[in-house]
């Protein structure tokens, strides 16, 4: 990523003194990029791992298939012999 | 810092690859030559959705949480929600790293990661929920016919319907546009892990096999598609060879498939036999061709049903054999066994038990046994109002070919030369493998090695 794609954003020292403390061992080398981390995973509506089955949320609803697409997709997968 | 690059070749199998065919690809055997290489055995069952993520999980099916394409219950096809355990992009975010994900299956709807995503052959279209960052999909558009950039059957009613020159040409058309994209990504984007998979090579193997391989008993003589595939493997070798040139020299190259291919002798009908043997009862007698499905059995009277396309799975009713249950499940495994082929033959099949192969058999969704009929060159034919235990043809959908348990994997470069033929992997090992060349430590709940070269 260039320096250009990033900007900066003001936390309190204190947050950020306990973030350092708290990424300890979890192999992130910088708050930066653990803050970072940390925003992914409040944007993205069902953050990848383990909480694939957790909630349905109209969020991700949204995100799997309509009924047209479901449709589609068996369709193609049963002409490929896979749906059973 | 080392970096990995993964290119998956869906389908492609040693026998061919390391094999026959192997003079005509320059680029893999280069590779081959240069770092190690080996049969890859795949999840159980050998299935594309399960297999990849296998791969990049480090999991087994039961730990992924999915075991087909639809969830019984529901009926409705699986997504990458479903997924239940992390993936290899959740591992590296997690370590700071950045990771470029192409095409690979069961990634749709996509996830907002550390890096890229296009999801894979199960997304409805372009104007889905497909890509990551939003700016891809004007980049997908720019390529050409962007129906066909995700897979070749879109639309189509089933591919033996489709004239096999055209099912040929849209399929190069395809791969051009996913190279095009690969090669864009490769070099704009900061990547750490970079991975995409190519699905044209498992279309075609479905659907061209018995017109290359002559002992298929419904070989076609003097196909003029008898190197179809052939030829598709050497332009495939080929894009691959572009993409090499465009890495640096120390990063990690893998080149795998999830599963490999062989011929289909024919389906048995599970449910028939099921049926003669007095373990399943309907709720009807079926005499039209019906697709199969749990409402239609009779589950007061029910020991097992079958499922599955081209692995069996069997499903024991426990309420109904309750402290029975072992000697049952013992019990049909050892009848499947005796199973002969259609001309009075023994066959080598194999049956897993569920709790032999899975770390966690709870889920409702887990077959009791999962079984290869001739290692998988007899397919399961689970619909109802069939004649007799075989059949040869289903109305839609390829009969030429089937997933097979191993596929291919060479690895090359990442501390990796010069080891050769290392025999067999497990698919599972890749996932710590990859970690390993990154320098990322390998979370404890990956409970298998790194290959032993890395």
């Amino acid at each position: 990523m260039s320096d250009s794609n990033i900007t900066t954003i003001s936390i309190p020292k204190v947050l950020s003194e306990k973030l350092k403390e708290k990424m300890e061992g979890t192999g992130f080398n910088s708050v930066s990029s653990y803050v970072t981390y940390i925003l992914r995973q409040v944007l993205s509506s069902s953050v990848s791992g383990n909480s694939g089955s957790e909630g349905n949320s109209e969020e991700q609803k949204k995100e799997a298939l309509t009924e047209q697409e479901e449709q589609k997709v068996k369709e193609r997968l049963r002409s490929l012999g896979y749906l059973d | 810092m080392g970096k990995v690059f993964l290119f998956g070749i869906d389908g492609a199998p040693p026998e061919l690859i390391f094999g026959k065919w192997l003079e005509d690809l320059p680029n893999i055997k280069k590779l081959m030559g240069k770092g190690a290489y080996a049969k890859i055995n795949s999840a159980i069952p050998p299935s594309t959705i399960v297999a990849w993520n296998s791969m990049i999980s480090g999991k087994d099916t039961s730990e992924i949480g999915i075991f087909s394409y639809t969830k019984n219950k529901e009926g409705r096809l699986v997504n990458s929600n479903d997924i239940k355990c992390r993936l290899m992009w959740d591992i590296l975010d997690r370590a700071g790293k950045r990771s470029i994900v192409l095409y690979v299956p069961l990634t749709y709807p996509v996830k907002q990661i550390n890096g890229c995503m296009v999801s894979g052959f199960m997304t409805p279209g372009i104007d889905s929920n497909c890509v990551y960052p939003e700016r891809l999909r004007d980049k997908i558009k720019s390529l050409g016919n962007a129906d066909i950039f995700f897979d070749v059957a879109v639309g189509l009613a089933g591919h033996k319907g489709l004239d096999i020159d055209t099912l040929i040409k849209k399929t190069y058309e395809m791969t051009d546009m996913q190279i095009e994209l690969l090669k864009d990504l490769l070099v704009k984007e900061e990547w750490d892990f970079f991975m995409a998979v190519m699905i044209g090579t498992d279309r075609l193997q479905h659907m061209l096999w018995r017109h290359f391989d002559e002992t298929h008993r419904r070989f076609i003589k003097d196909s003029p598609h008898k190197n179809a595939l052939k030829d598709y493997y050497a332009y495939l070798d080929k894009r691959l060879g572009e993409v090499l040139e465009m890495l640096d020299d120390d990063t990690g190259v893998i080149v795998t498939s999830d599963h490999g291919m062989i011929k289909q002798e024919g389906k048995i009908n599970i449910n028939n036999w099921l049926i003669d043997q007095g373990y399943l009862k309907l709720k009807k007698e079926i005499t039209e061709k019906t697709r199969f499905s749990a409402d239609l059995v009779d589950m007061d009277h029910t020991i097992a049903y079958g499922g599955g396309a081209y692995n069996a799975r069997v499903y024991i009713n426990k309420e109904k054999v309750g402290e029975d249950y072992e000697r049952i499940k013992k019990e049909i495994a050892d009848k499947l066994k005796e199973i002969p082929d259609d001309k009075g033959n023994p066959i080598d099949t194999k049956i897993y038990f569920s709790e032999d192969i899975y770390k966690d058999d709870s889920d409702p969704e887990c077959p009791d046994l999962t079984i290869y009929f001739d290692d998988l060159r007899w397919a399961s034919n689970p619909d109802l109002g069939q004649e007799g235990l075989y059949s040869w043809k289903t109305a839609l959908g390829a009969d030429s070919a089937g997933h097979s348990r191993q596929g291919s994997f060479v690895i090359c470069n990442g501390g990796v030369l010069n080891k050769g033929d290392i025999g067999e992997i497990e698919i599972k090992q890749v996932a710590p493998t990859i970690l390993k060349i990154l320098d990322v430590e390998i979370p404890d709940d990956i409970e298998v090695e790194p290959i032993e070269v890395v």
